[in-house]
């Protein structure tokens, strides 16, 4: 191999790897964009599953605050731990997660996975909000 | 015998050193080397590394994800060595690019049950494929070749002679 191809096959490399890192600082700048020109309130839905103990919740939420996690840190009945990646969420109503047998709490936006932690979700109107108990990494 | 254990043990600590670094880890250059040096060997090495890490940090759903991506990467390196030979600032880019790929590999495990999940799982973990090619690149073009130029020392040792 020449000493321009290699040159070449590095340059490529070092071109894709800097436009998707492009695109993942815009997307996360226009996300925290949308969150902050909205600070009026917002009514959502929150939504609990945990098949192994048979609890099911799902109420109407009116609040002023911007982000998920703020929310659930305001929520008397949510257990969570501060984690480096922000909010860690541990339980609802003394529903914990159970590490030995894989159980943690996954958390769903309008019914698709989220992408983000509670601290990076942004509260918007007529979203609903879906802890459920998994099991299983 | 003896080789597979050494170097499965050796990849193996390895991971277990750099694990408090998020997608920090010398198990891709390694696997690339003793290809390299091995060839299919390798992929017994990496079966014996996959138990190791499933004993170490318990067999979920990601360990499976293992069981082929580690002997991806080996298959990947046997057929691309006749061209690549010993050039590793391009082996840098082989490791870079399955840094890269790494995620897509775990979402596949998620695509029969939902592929909406799998998506998104991949896309939340593109930054972290970022700063896992970025740094296999880094350490394949640093310790590359004079790890490989060491292993072709070990490698009469090993063999026994």
């Amino acid at each position: 191999m020449t000493k321009k191809q290699k040159l070449t096959l590095v340059t490529g490399f070092v071109v894709i790897v800097a436009i998707i890192a492009c695109l993942v600082v815009f997307f996360n700048n226009k996300k925290a964009a949308e969150v902050t020109e909205g600070t009026s309130t917002k009514e959502f839905q929150v939504e609990i599953i945990s098949e192994r103990d048979d609890f099911y919740q799902i109420e109407p939420i009116s609040s002023d605050l911007d982000y998920l996690g703020e929310y659930l840190r305001s929520m008397p009945d949510c257990q969570w731990s501060e984690s480096e990646y922000g909010l860690y969420i541990t339980g609802f109503y003394g529903y914990e997660e159970d590490i030995d047998q894989e159980y943690w709490w996954c958390v769903y936006i309008n019914d698709t996975s989220a992408t983000f932690g509670a601290d990076e979700i942004p509260l918007q109107d007529g979203d609903k909000y879906t802890f459920t108990l998994m099991q299983g990494w | 015998m003896t080789r597979v254990a050494l170097f499965s043990a050796t990849l193996y600590v390895s991971q277990v050193v750099l694990s408090f670094l998020p997608n920090v880890e010398l198990v891709t250059l390694l696997i690339i080397l003793y290809t390299l040096a091995f060839g299919k060997e390798t992929l017994l090495i990496v079966t014996v590394f996959n138990l190791f890490e499933g004993m170490q940090w318990g067999f979920g759903l990601w360990w499976f994800s293992y069981l082929y991506t580690w002997p991806v990467l080996c298959l990947a390196v046997l057929l691309l060595r006749k061209f690549i030979k010993e050039e590793f600032t391009v082996w840098a880019v082989v490791a870079g690019a399955f840094g890269l790929l790494f995620g897509s590999f775990f979402a596949i495990v998620y695509l029969p049950v939902d592929p909406a999940y799998a998506l998104t799982y991949w896309l939340s973990g593109l930054p972290w494929d970022l700063w896992h090619a970025v740094w296999n690149f880094v350490l394949m073009v640093a310790l590359g070749k004079p790890l490989f130029h060491l292993l072709k020392k070990v490698k009469p040792i090993a063999n026994g002679y």
